[in-house]
């Protein structure tokens, strides 16, 4: 079994003249390529920021691999590009790095100018469409700030569906579900009336300000950590201004 | 003449025939490792102040068969870095003996002063494991590298889809479970790997190894130990006078010692049973 | 008739095999442990209570009475470890009363196990049995299928691994009652911070030979750190159709009303939650 499961070294069927047939033949496998590392990530903007933000717990099953396994990525040391991914842990740290090497690549075929945020959404697009019959099993949020200085947030699927125009707010990971409807209430206002027009006129949206979207960011990820097992640990918040971008450590429960 | 340069000087199908292939695989497709064979058991490792400490079991088992129990899981790469693998042991030969060593003798050949460091070979393995799983045909292990770098302990763990992590206790297999809640309690964050001592590192980890075998059905008790201890970073002083040591300490076919089996004295029976 | 109702089985499984999902239980995934001391046992376990990744309850008992002076800890499918037990603690009492003696723990132990095997697995209970009886302290764990095991120190559910690893390295024979209790204590903190199945609270239960106390939230490790703002909507956010005002003089006409003495304070059970 196991003598014959090696394969020959350097064996070619296509080496001599012919090619043989036996390439393309039906092949199965038992082996499994995709898992689940749990954790959640997520996002919101403001009017000249955008905060991004990440778990820090590394699961498989009902273990914890790591207490301090960051998904909020930095793509470059000088520009306002960040990039959270979750899902599968390993299809997760390739797409982060095959970005962070694309818009290092970009800036020095550029006389050092930095890819632009929608240039960059753009991009990851295309690097997950590009496996789209193998897919990178991760889900991708990516935020920076505009020509203009206004914070932009693009999130997507595992095969690279995102919205151009970008979003107030995104989550995704293992504790998704419990986080959008907080998020569509608080940061939408989803399902609230201003209290005087006697449930005639819903209440506009407004950008907020950093302060509320970092607590906002915070009760959402302790709520979070309370109902769902896989969240938890620490919490990872990069906030990006015109001043730069910043990083803020939280701890999380650890049960 | 055919102009593929792999089928120059070939023999020449019009003149002998076609290469007849049967003999080295049919057409039956091509197979890969859907499971592993035969294998080996947890490796466990933790960082201390000044090091790391890492620990596998010499038991390779064929199913529950205790196979062979010489086997060395255990592997000095380099100068600075110690790796253990868990899971199939014919591919850890050959990530061992085909991969690692090329590489390190690549690397010598270069003779240019620089030498590669744990995160190096780590990030080389992590690459390996992710690419032959996006082949489908992945090496099936768990491997922990653990070594010294840029003047810090360095610990992490990588597996078959190319799962990658780190922490200052990791321990892979039946370690995960058993052996973790043990390192995690003396050393729960990097923080805490300041206030471990060398000789207590030591100690959890025979700690460790001896719960392993009490409890996991595939370990044995007999095990190797590498303790890696540094001291500074990489940097060349002014008299060309390397500033960085590292020391890598092995302790082989230590057996499992001051084990206790106290608590079956007095047991009879499972249930109802008196005598 | 007594006993399960069977007559859902052949529809059920009809639409098992049609792809309908079988319905998700409220499990357990649990870390719970039992340790032998001179003179009496100890049992405790966490309180986490899942379904899927989902935590269902965050504040669960799963020290369940069986008679005054035996205790069990339940893994598993949580309604069966509840009613298996509840089911036994009742046989047990009869048992008792007709007899004349006190329940020994033997006899427990053995009408689990013949009630678990008879089902073959299907009730998903796994439990820690322990108590004093006039036969002396004992302590076993039942497994679904019926098994049993006679042990001085025992753990089981999710985090039983991690449990175990604190017994293996800690345990000595002839422990004190407080030795007992910190060795099941931390084997069950080992559960709560390395399995993700279990969380929260330890609850402890003692038994020596003339009582048995229970400690609830013998340790609470897992507080929840204050929100960081208020979420208290202002009057009127939510749309409504219809407005009635109902005077308290009126609301006789729907339901009874009985003054209570306005303590504020102490309610039984658990105070719900509510933002300021």
């Amino acid at each position: 079994m196991s003598l014959s499961s090696v394969e020959p070294l350097s064996f070619d069927p296509t080496y001599s003249f012919e090619s043989s047939t036996s390439r393309g033949a039906p092949r199965q496998h038992s082996f499994n390529p995709y898992t689940d590392n749990g954790g959640t990530i997520l996002g919101i903007t403001g009017d000249d920021f955008v905060v991004l933000a990440g778990d820090t717990r590394h699961t498989s099953g009902y273990n914890i691999n790591s207490r301090t396994e960051r998904k909020v990525y930095r793509l470059g040391e000088d520009n306002s590009l960040i990039l959270a991914t979750v899902g599968f842990g390993a299809d997760s740290k390739d797409v982060a790095e095959t970005m962070t090497r694309a818009v290092n690549d970009f800036k020095f075929n550029h006389n050092l100018k930095n890819m632009t945020v929608n240039a960059a959404a753009q991009f990851l697009f295309t690097v997950l469409y590009g496996n789209r019959f193998f897919p990178k099993y991760t889900h991708c949020i990516l935020a920076g700030l505009d020509k203009d200085g206004k914070g932009r947030l693009y999130s997507y699927d595992s095969v690279g569906s995102y919205s151009k125009e970008g979003e107030r707010r995104a989550a995704a990971g293992a504790a998704s579900s419990l986080i959008v409807p907080f998020l569509d209430n608080q940061v939408e206002f989803k399902n609230q009336y201003l209290p005087a027009s006697n449930g005639t006129t819903e209440r506009p949206v407004e950008d907020l300000p950093k302060e509320t979207v970092v607590k906002l960011v915070k009760d959402a990820f302790t709520s979070a950590t309370e109902r769902h097992i896989e969240v938890g640990d620490g919490l990872q918040i990069i906030t990006v201004t015109k001043d730069g971008v910043f990083e803020e450590m939280v701890e999380l429960k650890k049960d | 003449m055919n102009h593929l340069p792999e089928a120059w000087g070939r023999p020449r199908n019009d003149v002998y025939g076609s290469y007849d292939h049967s003999y080295l695989q049919g057409s039956h497709p091509q197979q890969h490792t859907q499971q592993p064979i035969v294998t080996g058991t947890s490796v466990v490792a933790l960082k201390f102040n000044g090091g790391v400490v890492i620990a596998a079991d010499n038991l390779a088992s064929y199913g529950s068969l205790a196979r062979f129990t010489d086997v060395e899981r255990l592997k000095q790469v380099g100068t600075h870095t110690v790796v253990g693998t868990g899971g199939d042991m014919s591919d850890m030969q050959h990530i061992y003996e085909k991969l690692l060593d090329t590489l390190i003798i690549k690397e010598e050949y270069q003779n240019d002063g620089h030498y590669l460091r744990a995160s190096h070979i780590y990030r080389y393995l992590s690459r390996v494991l992710y690419y032959r799983r996006c082949k489908f045909n992945p090496l099936w292990n768990t491997i922990l590298v653990a070594g010294w770098d840029d003047g810090k302990p360095f610990l992490a763990s990588a597996d078959l889809l190319g799962t990658t992590f780190s922490s200052p206790a990791l321990a892979t297999g039946y370690g995960a479970h058993l052996a973790i809640p043990l390192l995690r309690r003396a050393c729960p964050d990097e923080a805490a790997v300041a206030g471990i001592t060398r000789e207590r590192a030591v100690e959890l980890v025979e700690e460790c190894m001896k719960v392993l075998f009490y409890r996991d059905a595939r370990s044995l008790n007999k095990y190797s130990m590498a303790v890696i201890t540094g001291e500074g970073v990489e940097t060349t002083g002014a008299d060309g006078e390397k500033k960085e040591k590292v020391h890598v300490e092995w302790r082989k076919d230590i057996e499992l010692a001051n084990q206790s089996w106290k608590f079956a004295e007095n047991i009879k029976g499972y249930g109802a049973q008196t005598v | 008739m007594p006993g399960f109702d069977f007559s859902n089985h052949a529809r059920n499984a009809t639409l098992h095999a049609r792809g309908l999902p079988l319905p998700k239980a409220t499990s357990t995934g649990t870390t719970i442990v039992g340790c032998i001391f001179d003179g009496g046992v100890v049992i405790a376990a966490d309180t986490r209570a899942t379904s899927g990744p989902i935590v269902a309850d965050k504040n669960c008992e799963k020290l369940h009475y069986i008679a005054p002076q035996i205790w069990c800890a339940g893994a598993g499918t949580a309604a069966d470890t509840e009613f298996t037990t509840a089911l036994i603690s009742s046989s047990l009492e009869l048992h008792s009363l007709s007899t004349g003696r006190k329940p020994r723990v033997v006899t427990c132990m053995t009408l689990l196990k013949q009630h678990l095997f008879r089902h073959q697995g299907h009730i998903g209970a796994y439990l820690v049995v322990a108590g004093v009886d006039p036969t002396g302290v004992h302590l076993f764990t039942v497994h679904a299928h019926g098994s049993t095991d006679k042990l001085p120190y025992v753990t089981m559910g999710s985090g039983s691994l991690a449990a175990m690893a604190i017994f293996e390295t800690k345990w000595q024979k002839n422990l004190t009652r407080e030795e007992a209790v910190a060795l099941c204590a931390e084997a069950i903190e080992a559960g709560i911070f390395n399995d993700l199945g279990s969380g929260s609270n330890v609850d402890v239960c003692v038994i020596v030979s003339d009582k048995a106390t229970l400690m609830r939230g013998y340790i609470t490790p897992n507080e929840r750190v204050p929100k960081e703002q208020s979420y208290k909507f202002a009057r009127g956010t939510t749309a409504y159709l219809k407005e009635a005002i109902i005077e308290k003089k009126d609301l006789k006409k729907f339901v009874t009303i009985v003054d209570l003495a306005a303590s504020g304070g102490a309610t039984a059970g658990d105070v719900m939650e509510i933002d300021a």
